[in-house]
């Protein structure tokens, strides 16, 4: 395959004199280029972007394609350093993440590559780009841990963990909440993520926790575990599942008779699909976001106002994230300086320190903060729904 | 409490032997295993789902319609996937793997026309939306109605296999299929009705199963599959009863393991069922011992 690097053999002793000559006149030309080039930096930075444009989770792509766009639009038309982005799609599959990393890698050259969509294809193609010292901004992937993968993976997307905390104490203030149940999917990592993250939060807030009930992905009856938790006599249950779960538990509650019980909940709460699809049941829900529509920072008002006029339709936190990501990686670019003459290895290189001292940034997403492991931190929002829509919490 | 338990552990128990009943007639017959039937099963939810919400059919004509869609689903399965397969001595595992083949191509051509994400069905389009309250528990009438209708047509389907002509047929080719054929039965005609009953089946139960959760997607029919055959072994291979009696043990070991031991270990709970029957009696409750004869 093209990708191949050569073996030490394949360059082994019959060729030897045609390396040197080779060498000799790279030698050369470097010589020569060098000194003139030193004090001009690029004009044109090459950068990849791979998502899900295709297959079971492309419903995702779409928002992020336009803040991508976006972003890329509005920065290449103050001129001062252009964004070269390579669009590539990976069918939503682990397999072609890494086919996609190893084009950008080695055949264009990228300084950065944007995606993958979700955890378990960056844990895939992560480490290619790690150990061919590429930097990778990640723009969804909420999953802990993985900007573990080493010091080139950074992301602005928001651990839905970390804005926890602001769910339960919205929840403490506003709705009373005193005694809960919890009710999560236990074999997917994400939902097991976002129940411990409650489960401390409760605790630290003094909420009484009566008890715990597990579901499966892709559980459709959940009677057995929403019975037990009505034994419990508790004014809200705690949600960490997945959309299709998520809905099938708050709609099952109510026609057990949990009428009473208040919902509240983490990223699946915060899709306008689940709430459409729960309908009635989760009237009066919250959940935190790090990001939402009715933000009232500048900076959001007027990236609403631009993206509704560009595509006549809402954008949603992936838009936001995808969109504040090409700032920062602008930003990262300019502050980087690099030469015309740099290699590859070396602008990369330059890229990810100049990644990795940007330590705040004023975004769409408000104020973020990066923490020591290359981490976002918001303030974020607690929503509500309110008659069928979602409002700020207040 | 325990009676609201009571109710949800019935009507999923109802649920599972509808499924695992059109399991066990192929099964019990000709000793085959269906990997399609899932898939069968999850067209009817599929596809009731597309005419109730799509098309604004009223349940009533949506159930007919999948019914007759599934039963000649059932037909292109027993064609495709067994009929050619059954002249040639090829064992147990050919006809498992191309229905298995089949299957996947079903979930495929599902996921083209109904797309991946799961489905809700209309709020008005579903039928016996009411409920009733029964002592300290809320009961739907939807679940109601499915366990009568899970009774009913496994009863239909032992008195279709125990009285008629084509039960005779069925009961022939399973004691010997060389002698029935000698013996003037169609042997053809009679596996392709079992196979379009069997679907049928699948069908009713994904039509039923995707209203009263209100959830239905192209990947339902996986882990139903798992679960019928769990009910098949559980309740005796081949026994219609058995189907029905397997299919409510499971239900209340799943239940009954949520209720006082934890919803952790519900699924383990059901499997560790199932290997005691194994160790325990290996033709399952009323299953007949066939053994191998020298």
């Amino acid at each position: 395959m093209f990708l191949r690097h050569p073996s030490p053999s394949s360059i082994g002793f019959k060729r030897t004199g045609r390396v040197s000559t080779l060498l000799a006149v790279i030698l050369l030309a470097g010589v020569t280029v060098l000194p003139a080039a030193a004090q001009d930096t690029i004009t044109t930075a090459k950068l990849g972007a791979v998502y899900a444009f295709s297959g079971p989770v492309a419903i995702y792509s779409t928002t992020i394609k336009n803040g991508l766009d976006m972003a890329v639009s509005e920065l290449n038309a103050k001129g001062d350093l252009k964004i070269d982005l390579l669009l590539e799609d990976d069918r939503s599959t682990k397999d072609d993440a890494i086919n996609v990393y190893q084009k950008f890698i080695q055949r264009d050259q990228a300084l950065l590559i944007f995606g993958p969509l979700i955890g378990g294809q960056v844990f895939a193609a992560g480490p290619l780009a790690q150990r061919a010292k590429v930097p990778v901004m990640l723009t969804s992937v909420a999953t802990p841990g993985v900007t573990g993968i080493g010091d080139y993976i950074f992301r602005t997307s928001v651990e839905s963990a970390t804005i926890i905390p602001a769910t339960v104490k919205a929840a403490k203030e506003q709705l009373r909440t005193a005694r809960v149940a919890q009710i999560y999917t236990n074999d997917d990592q994400f939902s097991v993520g976002e129940f411990k993250a409650y489960e401390a939060a409760l605790k630290a807030n003094g909420i009484q926790i009566a008890g715990a009930e597990t579901v499966r992905t892709g559980d459709v009856d959940f009677s057995a575990q929403l019975t037990k938790i009505k034994a419990m006599n508790v004014d809200t249950l705690v949600v960490s599942s997945q959309g299709q779960e998520a809905v099938g538990i708050m709609t099952q509650a109510r026609k057990l008779g949990l009428d009473k019980v208040r919902f509240i909940g983490g990223n699946a709460f915060n899709a306008a699909g689940v709430v459409k699809e729960a309908g009635a049941a989760m009237e009066g829900a919250l959940s935190a976001t790090p990001w939402f529509l009715a933000m009232e920072h500048p900076k959001n008002v007027e990236f609403v106002k631009k993206y509704r006029e560009k595509y006549k339709s809402d954008p949603d936190w992936l838009a936001a994230q995808t969109y504040d990501a090409l700032y920062l990686v602008k930003q990262a670019l300019v502050a980087a300086k690099i030469g015309k003459s740099d290699s590859v290895a070396v602008a990369r290189g330059k890229l990810r320190d100049s990644l990795a001292a940007i330590k705040t940034f004023d975004g769409v997403l408000g104020k973020i903060e990066f923490d020591d492991k290359r981490d976002p931190r918001v303030a974020g929002a607690v929503i509500k729904v309110e008659a069928g829509k979602q409002v700020l919490a207040k | 409490m325990l009676s609201q338990q009571i109710i949800n552990a019935l009507s999923q128990g109802a649920f599972y032997a509808l499924f695992a009943a059109g399991l066990t007639l192929i099964f019990g017959v000709l000793d085959l295993l269906n990997m399609a039937h899932g898939a069968v099963f999850m067209w009817g939810a599929m596809l009731s789902w597309y005419l109730m919400s799509t098309l604004g059919l009223h349940f009533g004509f949506a159930l007919l319609i999948t019914i007759v869609f599934c039963g000649l689903m059932g037909l292109l399965l027993e064609h495709t996937a067994f009929r050619p397969l059954r002249g040639r001595s090829t064992g147990h595992l050919p006809p498992l793997v191309s229905s298995l083949a089949l299957s996947i191509v079903l979930v495929h051509v599902a996921e083209k026309i109904f797309g991946t994400r799961v489905v809700r069905y209309p709020d008005n389009a579903v039928p016996f939306a009411s409920y009733v309250e029964m002592g300290d528990a809320q009961v739907s009438m939807l679940h109601l109605v499915l366990m009568v209708v899970a009774l009913v047509l496994m009863g239909a389907l032992w008195y279709m296999v125990a009285r008629t002509r084509l039960g005779r047929s069925i009961r022939a080719l399973q004691e010997n299929p060389k002698v029935a054929r000698l013996m003037g039965v169609d042997v053809d005609r009679t596996i392709a009705w079992m196979f379009v009953i069997a679907s049928v089946l699948a069908g009713i139960a994904g039509v039923f199963l995707g209203v009263a959760y209100n959830s239905a997607s192209p990947y339902m029919g996986h882990w139903v599959d798992l679960k019928g055959f769990a009910v098949i072994i559980l309740g005796g291979m081949g026994s219609i009863p058995g189907a029905l009696l397997g299919g409510l043990l499971i239900a209340f070991a799943e239940i009954g393991t949520v209720v006082f031991l934890s919803s952790d270990y519900r699924d383990a709970a059901v499997f560790v069922v199932l290997m005691g029957m194994l160790l325990l009696k290996p033709s399952g409750l009323l299953g007949s011992s066939r053994e191998v004869r020298a």
